[in-house]
Protein backbone atom coordinates (compact mmCIF):
# COMPACT_ATOMS: atom_id res chain seq x y z
CA UNK A 1 0.00 0.00 0.00
CA UNK A 2 1.37 3.19 -1.46
CA UNK A 3 0.87 6.80 0.46
CA UNK A 4 -0.69 8.22 -2.70
CA UNK A 5 -2.34 11.79 -2.23
CA UNK A 6 -4.14 13.90 -4.59
CA UNK A 7 -4.85 17.88 -4.41
CA UNK A 8 -4.89 17.95 -0.73
CA UNK A 9 -6.97 20.48 0.77
CA UNK A 10 -3.69 21.77 2.79
CA UNK A 11 -2.69 22.42 -0.06
CA UNK A 12 0.64 20.95 -0.38
CA UNK A 13 2.31 17.26 -0.79
CA UNK A 14 5.34 16.46 1.20
CA UNK A 15 7.77 13.70 1.88
CA UNK A 16 10.25 13.54 3.96
CA UNK A 17 12.13 10.21 4.82
CA UNK A 18 9.30 9.65 7.37
CA UNK A 19 7.47 6.61 7.74
CA UNK A 20 6.55 4.85 4.57
CA UNK A 21 3.58 2.99 5.56
CA UNK A 22 1.09 2.69 7.93
CA UNK A 23 1.60 0.50 10.62
CA UNK A 24 -2.38 -0.32 10.52
CA UNK A 25 -2.10 -1.51 6.45
CA UNK A 26 1.15 -2.79 6.88
CA UNK A 27 1.88 -4.84 9.99
CA UNK A 28 5.27 -5.97 8.63
CA UNK A 29 9.15 -5.39 10.29
CA UNK A 30 10.62 -3.25 7.49
CA UNK A 31 13.75 -2.06 9.11
CA UNK A 32 15.56 1.09 9.18
CA UNK A 33 14.94 4.40 11.12
CA UNK A 34 12.87 6.66 9.95
CA UNK A 35 12.72 10.02 11.96
CA UNK A 36 9.11 10.82 12.41
CA UNK A 37 10.11 14.59 13.06
CA UNK A 38 11.24 15.97 10.01
CA UNK A 39 8.25 15.09 8.00
CA UNK A 40 6.45 16.55 11.15
CA UNK A 41 8.10 19.98 11.16
CA UNK A 42 8.21 20.10 7.45
CA UNK A 43 3.88 19.63 7.86
CA UNK A 44 4.48 22.59 10.42
CA UNK A 45 6.22 25.18 8.50
CA UNK A 46 4.47 24.54 5.44
CA UNK A 47 1.04 25.28 6.85
CA UNK A 48 2.58 28.08 8.24
CA UNK A 49 4.19 29.57 5.15
CA UNK A 50 2.10 31.23 2.63
CA UNK A 51 3.06 33.24 -0.98
CA UNK A 52 6.33 31.60 -0.69
CA UNK A 53 9.38 32.02 -2.79
CA UNK A 54 12.46 30.29 -3.77
CA UNK A 55 14.67 31.87 -1.30
CA UNK A 56 12.01 30.51 1.64
CA UNK A 57 12.60 27.33 0.70
CA UNK A 58 16.22 27.56 0.55
CA UNK A 59 15.29 28.99 4.41
CA UNK A 60 13.08 26.36 5.03
CA UNK A 61 16.12 23.42 3.48
CA UNK A 62 18.40 24.75 5.45
CA UNK A 63 16.49 24.65 8.61
CA UNK A 64 17.82 23.64 11.51
CA UNK A 65 15.05 23.66 14.52
CA UNK A 66 15.23 20.40 16.27
CA UNK A 67 12.07 19.12 17.25
CA UNK A 68 12.92 16.28 18.69
CA UNK A 69 14.92 18.57 21.43
CA UNK A 70 11.40 20.17 21.73
CA UNK A 71 9.87 17.05 23.41
CA UNK A 72 12.67 15.52 25.10
CA UNK A 73 14.13 18.30 26.77
CA UNK A 74 11.15 18.91 29.26
CA UNK A 75 11.89 15.36 30.20
CA UNK A 76 15.70 15.91 31.25
CA UNK A 77 15.24 18.97 32.98
CA UNK A 78 12.22 17.51 34.91
CA UNK A 79 14.24 14.72 36.82
CA UNK A 80 17.02 16.20 37.52
CA UNK A 81 17.81 16.71 40.57
CA UNK A 82 19.98 20.54 39.69
CA UNK A 83 20.28 21.25 43.41
CA UNK A 84 23.11 18.25 43.76
CA UNK A 85 25.31 19.74 40.89
CA UNK A 86 28.28 21.94 41.21
CA UNK A 87 28.59 25.28 40.00
CA UNK A 88 30.10 24.20 36.18
CA UNK A 89 27.34 21.44 35.91
CA UNK A 90 24.95 24.33 36.72
CA UNK A 91 26.40 25.92 34.27
CA UNK A 92 25.72 23.63 31.71
CA UNK A 93 21.98 23.11 32.63
CA UNK A 94 21.71 26.89 32.07
CA UNK A 95 22.94 26.40 28.85
CA UNK A 96 20.15 23.70 27.74
CA UNK A 97 17.42 25.71 29.41
CA UNK A 98 18.36 28.72 27.84
CA UNK A 99 18.70 26.82 24.07
CA UNK A 100 16.41 28.11 21.14
CA UNK A 101 16.21 24.64 20.34
CA UNK A 102 18.22 25.45 16.99
CA UNK A 103 21.26 23.32 16.06
CA UNK A 104 23.12 26.09 14.70
CA UNK A 105 26.71 25.50 14.48
CA UNK A 106 27.54 28.29 17.35
CA UNK A 107 24.69 26.57 19.53
CA UNK A 108 26.37 25.16 22.64
CA UNK A 109 22.71 23.95 24.22
CA UNK A 110 22.38 21.76 21.05
CA UNK A 111 25.78 20.06 22.46
CA UNK A 112 24.86 19.48 25.94
CA UNK A 113 21.24 18.14 25.00
CA UNK A 114 23.08 15.83 22.21
CA UNK A 115 25.60 14.72 24.57
CA UNK A 116 23.17 14.01 27.72
CA UNK A 117 20.15 12.44 25.55
CA UNK A 118 23.03 9.99 23.90
CA UNK A 119 24.16 9.59 27.79
CA UNK A 120 20.76 8.38 29.21
CA UNK A 121 20.40 6.10 25.75
CA UNK A 122 22.79 3.77 26.98
CA UNK A 123 22.60 4.70 30.63
CA UNK A 124 18.88 3.27 29.79
CA UNK A 125 19.08 0.66 27.58
CA UNK A 126 22.76 -0.56 27.51
CA UNK A 127 22.64 -2.96 30.71
CA UNK A 128 19.41 -4.70 28.85
CA UNK A 129 21.38 -4.75 25.10
CA UNK A 130 24.51 -6.13 26.57
CA UNK A 131 22.97 -9.44 27.90
CA UNK A 132 23.43 -10.65 24.19
CA UNK A 133 26.63 -10.84 21.68
CA UNK A 134 24.68 -11.06 18.95
CA UNK A 135 24.61 -8.00 16.64
CA UNK A 136 21.60 -5.52 17.19
CA UNK A 137 19.92 -1.96 16.96
CA UNK A 138 20.50 0.52 19.36
CA UNK A 139 16.95 1.86 20.63
CA UNK A 140 16.46 4.74 18.53
CA UNK A 141 16.28 8.48 19.95
CA UNK A 142 12.49 8.71 18.90
CA UNK A 143 11.62 5.09 20.30
CA UNK A 144 13.26 6.05 23.69
CA UNK A 145 11.54 9.50 23.29
CA UNK A 146 8.06 7.84 22.81
CA UNK A 147 8.10 5.44 25.82
CA UNK A 148 9.74 8.07 27.92
CA UNK A 149 6.51 10.05 26.75
CA UNK A 150 4.31 7.39 27.48
CA UNK A 151 5.26 5.64 30.02
CA UNK A 152 7.77 7.78 32.21
CA UNK A 153 8.84 6.41 35.27
CA UNK A 154 7.28 3.17 34.64
CA UNK A 155 9.51 2.62 31.64
CA UNK A 156 10.60 -1.13 31.65
CA UNK A 157 14.10 -0.44 30.84
CA UNK A 158 14.43 2.57 33.57
CA UNK A 159 16.35 -0.31 36.19
CA UNK A 160 19.88 -1.23 35.99
CA UNK A 161 19.69 -5.34 35.94
CA UNK A 162 23.61 -5.36 36.61
CA UNK A 163 22.86 -3.74 40.27
CA UNK A 164 20.65 -6.61 41.43
CA UNK A 165 20.01 -4.98 44.79
CA UNK A 166 18.37 -1.88 43.95
CA UNK A 167 15.91 -0.75 41.41
CA UNK A 168 16.92 2.49 39.76
CA UNK A 169 14.90 5.37 39.17
CA UNK A 170 14.42 7.75 36.22
CA UNK A 171 15.91 10.18 37.89
CA UNK A 172 18.83 8.65 39.35
CA UNK A 173 19.03 7.65 35.80
CA UNK A 174 18.65 10.87 34.40
CA UNK A 175 21.95 12.02 36.67
CA UNK A 176 23.84 9.02 36.20
CA UNK A 177 23.68 10.48 32.33
CA UNK A 178 24.31 13.63 33.26
CA UNK A 179 27.11 12.96 35.10
CA UNK A 180 28.81 10.98 31.94
CA UNK A 181 28.17 13.81 29.59
CA UNK A 182 29.62 16.65 31.53
CA UNK A 183 32.74 16.24 31.75
CA UNK A 184 32.90 15.71 28.22
CA UNK A 185 31.10 19.05 28.03
CA UNK A 186 33.16 20.72 30.37
CA UNK A 187 36.39 19.60 28.65
CA UNK A 188 35.35 20.45 25.23
CA UNK A 189 34.23 24.07 26.92
CA UNK A 190 37.69 24.41 27.92
CA UNK A 191 38.68 24.19 24.53
CA UNK A 192 36.64 26.48 23.48
CA UNK A 193 34.72 23.27 21.00
CA UNK A 194 31.35 23.53 22.78
CA UNK A 195 29.87 25.33 19.92
CA UNK A 196 27.17 22.38 18.30
CA UNK A 197 29.50 23.35 14.81
CA UNK A 198 32.79 22.40 16.74
CA UNK A 199 31.56 18.93 19.22
CA UNK A 200 29.86 17.66 16.46
CA UNK A 201 31.29 15.30 14.31
CA UNK A 202 31.31 17.10 10.57
CA UNK A 203 32.68 15.98 7.37
CA UNK A 204 32.28 15.16 3.38
CA UNK A 205 34.21 11.93 3.43
CA UNK A 206 35.50 10.08 -0.22
CA UNK A 207 33.88 6.87 -1.15
CA UNK A 208 36.27 5.22 -0.12
CA UNK A 209 37.24 6.85 2.72
CA UNK A 210 40.56 7.87 1.81
CA UNK A 211 41.15 10.83 4.35
CA UNK A 212 43.02 13.33 2.29
CA UNK A 213 39.95 13.33 -0.66
CA UNK A 214 37.47 14.04 1.93
CA UNK A 215 37.02 17.09 3.96
CA UNK A 216 36.46 17.03 7.67
CA UNK A 217 36.36 19.81 10.70
CA UNK A 218 33.80 21.30 9.09
CA UNK A 219 31.78 24.04 11.30
CA UNK A 220 28.25 23.12 10.12
CA UNK A 221 25.18 22.96 11.65
CA UNK A 222 22.35 20.60 11.23
CA UNK A 223 21.12 17.30 13.26
CA UNK A 224 19.81 13.98 12.03
CA UNK A 225 16.26 15.09 12.60
CA UNK A 226 16.32 18.56 11.70
CA UNK A 227 15.31 19.37 8.29
CA UNK A 228 19.09 20.36 7.73
CA UNK A 229 19.86 16.40 8.66
CA UNK A 230 23.67 16.89 8.68
CA UNK A 231 25.89 14.94 11.15
CA UNK A 232 28.51 12.94 11.26
CA UNK A 233 29.26 12.06 7.62
CA UNK A 234 25.52 12.10 6.60
CA UNK A 235 23.15 14.45 5.51
CA UNK A 236 21.21 16.05 3.18
CA UNK A 237 23.46 15.84 -0.05
CA UNK A 238 21.50 17.34 -3.11
CA UNK A 239 19.38 20.16 -2.42
CA UNK A 240 17.24 21.28 -5.44
CA UNK A 241 14.33 23.96 -5.78
CA UNK A 242 12.49 23.74 -8.74
CA UNK A 243 9.84 26.67 -9.45
CA UNK A 244 7.31 24.88 -11.84
CA UNK A 245 6.69 27.45 -13.90
CA UNK A 246 7.16 27.58 -18.04
CA UNK A 247 10.80 28.82 -17.98
CA UNK A 248 12.64 26.43 -15.37
CA UNK A 249 14.06 28.71 -12.28
CA UNK A 250 15.96 25.78 -10.98
CA UNK A 251 18.63 25.83 -7.61
CA UNK A 252 20.86 23.28 -6.32
CA UNK A 253 23.90 22.51 -4.42
CA UNK A 254 25.99 19.43 -3.55
CA UNK A 255 28.77 18.47 -1.24
CA UNK A 256 31.36 18.12 -3.78
CA UNK A 257 32.42 20.30 -7.01
CA UNK A 258 31.90 19.21 -10.71
CA UNK A 259 35.36 17.67 -11.30
CA UNK A 260 36.26 14.02 -10.25
CA UNK A 261 39.97 14.24 -10.77
CA UNK A 262 41.20 14.95 -7.50
CA UNK A 263 43.90 17.21 -8.69
CA UNK A 264 41.34 19.93 -9.89
CA UNK A 265 40.20 23.22 -7.67
CA UNK A 266 36.80 21.96 -8.77
CA UNK A 267 36.93 18.98 -6.70
CA UNK A 268 35.53 19.56 -3.70
CA UNK A 269 34.91 23.62 -4.81
CA UNK A 270 30.99 23.22 -3.29
CA UNK A 271 31.84 22.26 -0.10
CA UNK A 272 31.92 25.03 2.19
CA UNK A 273 28.85 27.02 -0.07
CA UNK A 274 26.99 23.96 0.86
CA UNK A 275 27.90 23.88 4.53
CA UNK A 276 26.74 27.50 4.63
CA UNK A 277 23.77 26.91 2.97
CA UNK A 278 23.99 28.64 -0.26
CA UNK A 279 22.54 27.19 -3.48
CA UNK A 280 23.74 27.82 -6.88
CA UNK A 281 21.30 28.78 -9.76
CA UNK A 282 20.80 25.76 -12.07
CA UNK A 283 20.63 26.77 -15.67
CA UNK A 284 18.48 25.51 -18.29
CA UNK A 285 19.95 26.71 -21.05
CA UNK A 286 18.19 27.08 -24.81
CA UNK A 287 20.71 26.87 -27.87
CA UNK A 288 20.75 30.76 -28.52
CA UNK A 289 20.97 31.04 -24.79
CA UNK A 290 24.37 29.17 -24.63
CA UNK A 291 25.55 30.97 -27.62
CA UNK A 292 25.29 34.30 -25.98
CA UNK A 293 26.72 33.18 -22.39
CA UNK A 294 29.36 35.34 -20.98
CA UNK A 295 30.78 33.65 -18.33
CA UNK A 296 31.28 30.21 -19.74
CA UNK A 297 34.21 27.88 -18.64
CA UNK A 298 34.51 26.08 -21.38
CA UNK A 299 32.94 23.81 -23.77
CA UNK A 300 33.07 20.40 -24.54
CA UNK A 301 32.50 19.22 -28.15
CA UNK A 302 31.21 15.84 -28.82
CA UNK A 303 31.20 13.73 -31.87
CA UNK A 304 31.12 10.40 -33.17
CA UNK A 305 34.46 8.61 -32.76
CA UNK B 1 84.44 18.11 -16.71
CA UNK B 2 83.53 14.84 -17.92
CA UNK B 3 81.21 14.18 -14.39
CA UNK B 4 79.30 17.16 -15.44
CA UNK B 5 79.03 16.19 -19.00
CA UNK B 6 77.43 12.75 -17.68
CA UNK B 7 75.10 14.72 -15.42
CA UNK B 8 73.68 16.99 -18.62
CA UNK B 9 73.49 14.21 -20.85
CA UNK B 10 71.54 12.05 -18.52
CA UNK B 11 68.79 14.69 -17.78
CA UNK B 12 68.50 15.65 -21.55
CA UNK B 13 68.38 12.22 -22.57
CA UNK B 14 65.89 11.24 -19.82
CA UNK B 15 63.96 14.22 -20.45
CA UNK B 16 63.93 13.27 -24.39
CA UNK B 17 63.59 9.94 -24.84
CA UNK B 18 60.12 9.31 -23.07
CA UNK B 19 58.62 12.06 -25.40
CA UNK B 20 58.85 9.30 -28.11
CA UNK B 21 59.08 5.94 -26.00
CA UNK B 22 57.17 4.54 -23.03
CA UNK B 23 57.90 6.60 -19.98
CA UNK B 24 61.00 4.01 -18.89
CA UNK B 25 62.79 4.89 -21.64
CA UNK B 26 65.23 6.87 -19.92
CA UNK B 27 67.00 3.88 -17.90
CA UNK B 28 68.29 2.71 -21.33
CA UNK B 29 69.94 6.09 -22.03
CA UNK B 30 71.36 6.72 -18.77
CA UNK B 31 73.18 2.47 -19.04
CA UNK B 32 74.80 4.44 -22.73
CA UNK B 33 75.77 7.47 -20.61
CA UNK B 34 77.39 5.37 -18.21
CA UNK B 35 79.08 3.02 -20.86
CA UNK B 36 80.04 5.70 -23.57
CA UNK B 37 81.48 8.40 -21.26
CA UNK B 38 84.02 6.76 -19.29
CA UNK B 39 84.72 7.40 -15.60
CA UNK B 40 85.48 5.91 -12.39
CA UNK B 41 82.20 3.12 -11.61
CA UNK B 42 81.49 5.61 -8.41
CA UNK B 43 81.23 8.49 -10.64
CA UNK B 44 78.90 6.84 -13.24
CA UNK B 45 76.51 5.88 -10.50
CA UNK B 46 76.80 9.67 -8.79
CA UNK B 47 75.89 11.25 -12.33
CA UNK B 48 73.26 9.01 -13.50
CA UNK B 49 71.82 9.11 -10.02
CA UNK B 50 72.06 12.98 -9.83
CA UNK B 51 70.92 13.77 -13.68
CA UNK B 52 68.22 11.98 -13.41
CA UNK B 53 67.05 13.28 -9.83
CA UNK B 54 67.15 16.53 -10.16
CA UNK B 55 65.32 16.11 -13.92
CA UNK B 56 62.34 14.56 -12.24
CA UNK B 57 62.74 16.77 -9.05
CA UNK B 58 62.49 19.99 -10.65
CA UNK B 59 59.87 18.82 -13.49
CA UNK B 60 57.90 17.40 -11.20
CA UNK B 61 57.90 20.80 -9.20
CA UNK B 62 56.93 22.88 -11.54
CA UNK B 63 53.95 20.12 -12.10
CA UNK B 64 52.59 20.69 -8.70
CA UNK B 65 53.26 24.29 -8.55
CA UNK B 66 51.31 24.65 -11.61
CA UNK B 67 48.33 22.59 -9.99
CA UNK B 68 48.84 24.45 -6.49
CA UNK B 69 50.16 21.10 -4.82
CA UNK B 70 46.33 20.19 -4.95
CA UNK B 71 47.10 16.89 -6.10
CA UNK B 72 50.35 15.86 -4.32
CA UNK B 73 48.58 17.05 -1.40
CA UNK B 74 45.86 14.62 -1.54
CA UNK B 75 48.12 11.85 -3.01
CA UNK B 76 50.52 12.39 -0.16
CA UNK B 77 47.89 11.92 2.38
CA UNK B 78 46.71 8.40 0.19
CA UNK B 79 50.60 7.32 0.37
CA UNK B 80 51.07 8.84 3.78
CA UNK B 81 54.04 10.67 3.37
CA UNK B 82 53.04 13.72 4.99
CA UNK B 83 53.62 16.58 2.30
CA UNK B 84 53.08 17.82 -1.14
CA UNK B 85 56.99 18.37 -0.90
CA UNK B 86 58.37 14.90 0.63
CA UNK B 87 56.00 13.28 -2.99
CA UNK B 88 57.80 15.21 -5.31
CA UNK B 89 61.18 14.38 -3.31
CA UNK B 90 59.86 10.79 -3.67
CA UNK B 91 59.31 10.96 -7.27
CA UNK B 92 63.02 12.20 -7.73
CA UNK B 93 64.13 9.46 -5.61
CA UNK B 94 63.02 7.22 -8.01
CA UNK B 95 63.74 8.50 -11.24
CA UNK B 96 67.33 8.63 -9.72
CA UNK B 97 67.64 5.21 -8.36
CA UNK B 98 66.78 3.55 -11.13
CA UNK B 99 69.04 5.80 -14.01
CA UNK B 100 71.74 5.31 -11.31
CA UNK B 101 71.74 1.68 -11.22
CA UNK B 102 71.96 1.83 -15.26
CA UNK B 103 75.04 4.33 -15.48
CA UNK B 104 76.37 1.74 -13.45
CA UNK B 105 75.73 -1.21 -15.39
CA UNK B 106 76.84 0.67 -18.72
CA UNK B 107 80.02 1.51 -16.58
CA UNK B 108 81.11 -1.98 -15.46
CA UNK B 109 79.60 -3.57 -18.56
CA UNK B 110 82.32 -0.94 -20.53
CA UNK B 111 84.75 -2.17 -18.26
CA UNK B 112 84.37 -5.95 -18.82
CA UNK B 113 84.43 -5.35 -21.76
CA UNK B 114 88.11 -3.48 -22.32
Amino acid sequence: MQPVMHNPERGFVSSANQLPYNYKNYPYYMGGIHALERGYIVNEMLTNMHNITALDMQMMQTDNYDLHARWARPILLKYLAVNDLSADEKRLVQLLSDWNLRCDASEEGASVFASWWDSLNIVLHGDDLAQTNKPIQQVSRTTMLQNLMNDSTNYMFIDDITTTSKVETLQEQVMAAFKKSAPVLLEAAKKQALAWGKFKVNGVRHILKIPSFGRFNLNASGTWNAINAYKGYHGPSWRMIVHLTDETEAYGIYPAGQSGNPGSKYYDSFVNDWVAGKYYKLKILTKQEASNLKDLKGTITISKA
Amino acid sequence: MKFIIAILLTALLGYAAPLFLPWWAFVVTSGIVGATIHQQPWKAWLAGFLGMFLLWGVWAYMIDSANEHILSTRVAGLLKLGSGTMLVLVTALVGGLLSSVAALAGSFARKSRS
